[in-house]
């Protein structure tokens, strides 16, 4: 299974650089880590998609000692690894930028990771799904949109629903990053079921 | 055990296109060359797609190595190379970096081996694959289905986009891999003259059934073209007639024996390219000679 998440990597080699670059200058800019970090992740997990549809790969992925449920979960895994791992990265850039030791707070870490199973939970049975390379630069570009969207969304709710707001306000930190990991998990669990389902009955 | 493949009643039915693969029955006995002969949509990567597990099927059942194969169980494909005529490998890596790719994908990888074709085969390690032609790409597949300890090679047009030179090189090369009676293979091609020089037998598919399996010196020896009228036509017998095809008075006919031939009847040399194009366009050719 691992070796499969290492294939992504390998053969996302030469874009690595790229991604560092961007992550450097979004923390340069102080911009939101975990906006960046999730983006990050996702472009990783959605290139590997491009690259297996563009070479045609999945016939020869099928070829090879993997079952499908394995192939559909390399994917699942590997958006936990490349959102720790853009984490780990993000904490040597910063500490770097800023001359000192910079750690992400637990609350940010349990956020990114949260918010990259839940991105994630949304597209990988879409992609598998309906097999279109142009679905991967959709799900990026709808990723930034509703970044940027996000607090102008919350300023709504705010105004109109304020108790959802307050309710969460007032919920200790813990319960609150446990509450969202719980609910991110569970719609995770169930996109990677499906994922396995639909991918199990496609046609190569 | 004599067969490293055993394909036993293989149906798939496609409802879109209407097409069905029927019960397809064939088997691949160790140290064989298999050639798999028909046209474009005959149903040719269907059956492989079928063995290999990337299409499912809908009846039948597969026997390699021995063992029934279970798309749950894939370790078995350790021991099969592929090559698909439509497969590419990521082309931003290079010759080296696929080999760290497939090194992780592969218990049995042998990098050793790996090196060998890649010198033999004459490609660049260092060149990105997005640089190779497709002859190049066609031998970087051959290359990695042969270094990874395979058995069983399973090749859909792999000599394709291949110069003469390098076809021959190549077929070389799978005659060595069946030498030692522990290894087989079944291949595809559109160009039967690579089929005629290696494949021990030969598998003719037409509308996704198998019209002719044939032993290739079975085939040389017994099996003819010949040239005839009507009236001496009617004269063979019907057993020995596989296919027809009528060009002005004269007919044109495959037939399995050429030893009992009526009077009239005309020899003519044949490939099996001649052969290949009787029996796709031509009548009466619904036997099946095994």
């Amino acid at each position: 299974m691992f070796h499969l998440i290492k294939k992504d990597l390998i053969i996302q080699k030469h874009l690595l650089l790229l991604y560092l670059i961007m992550l450097t200058i979004f923390i340069y800019f102080q911009n939101s880590s975990v906006f960046i970090i999730v983006l990050i992740s996702a472009i990783m997990t959605l290139n590997s998609f491009y690259y297996d549809d563009f070479f045609n790969a999945h016939k020869l992925m099928n070829a090879l000692p993997f079952t499908r449920k394995e192939l559909v979960s390399a994917k699942f895994i590997g958006i936990i690894v490349f959102t720790s791992a853009t984490m780990i990265v993000f904490m040597i850039v910063s500490s770097i930028l800023n001359g000192g030791i910079v750690l992400l707070a637990w609350q940010w870490i349990v956020f990114s990771l949260a918010l990259a199973m839940f991105y994630g939970a949304l597209y990988i049975p879409l992609i598998y799904k309906l097999a279109n390379q142009n679905l991967i630069s959709i799900f990026l570009f709808i990723y930034v949109v509703t970044a940027i969207l996000i607090p102008s969304i919350l300023d709504y709710i705010n105004e109109y629903f304020p108790n959802i707001i307050l309710f969460f306000y007032h919920l200790p930190d813990s319960q609150l990053y446990s509450l969202l990991l719980l609910i991110s998990v569970i719609f995770y669990l169930l996109s990677w079921r499906l994922s396995i389902k639909i991918y199990e009955e496609k046609e190569l | 055990m004599s067969n490293i493949l055993e394909v036993d009643g293989l149906r798939k039915v496609y409802a879109k296109s209407q097409f069905v693969l029927k019960d397809i029955d064939f088997s691949i006995p160790y140290g064989s060359i298999v050639g798999f002969i028909g046209e474009n949509g005959a149903g040719k990567t269907t059956t492989m797609g079928a063995i290999l597990g990337t299409l499912k099927k809908d009846r039948g059942a597969i026997t390699i190595f021995g063992k029934k194969v279970d798309v749950t169980k894939p370790k078995i494909r350790e021991d099969i190379g592929v090559v698909f005529d439509d497969m590419n490998f990521s082309s931003h890596l290079n010759v080296d970096q696929l080999a760290k790719v497939m090194k992780n994908i592969y218990q049995q990888w042998d990098n050793d081996k790996y090196n060998h074709y890649i010198q033999l085969f004459s490609l660049p390690k260092k060149q990105k694959i997005a640089g190779f032609s497709r002859g190049m790409s066609m031998k970087l597949s051959i290359a990695v289905a042969l270094s990874h300890g395979a058995k069983l090679l399973i090749l859909d047009e792999a000599t394709a986009g291949l110069d003469p030179v390098a076809r021959d090189d190549i077929l070389e090369v799978f005659i060595d891999f069946v030498k030692d009676k522990d290894h087989a293979i079944f291949l595809s091609s559109h160009i039967t003259s690579d089929i005629e020089k290696i494949a021990d037998e030969l598998i003719f598919i037409k509308n996704g059934e198998i019209i002719l399996k044939v032993n290739k010196d079975e085939l040389l020896h017994n099996y003819a073209i010949v040239q005839c009228r009507s009236d001496t036509f009617h004269e063979i017998n019907e057993d020995d007639v596989l296919a027809y095809i009528t060009k002005d008075e004269m007919l044109n006919v495959l037939v399995s024996n050429k030893h009992g031939l009526p009077r009239g009847c005309q020899i003519s040399d044949f490939t099996i390219d001649d052969i290949t194009l009787l029996l796709m366009k031509g009548e009466n050719n619904e036997r099946t000679h095994s």
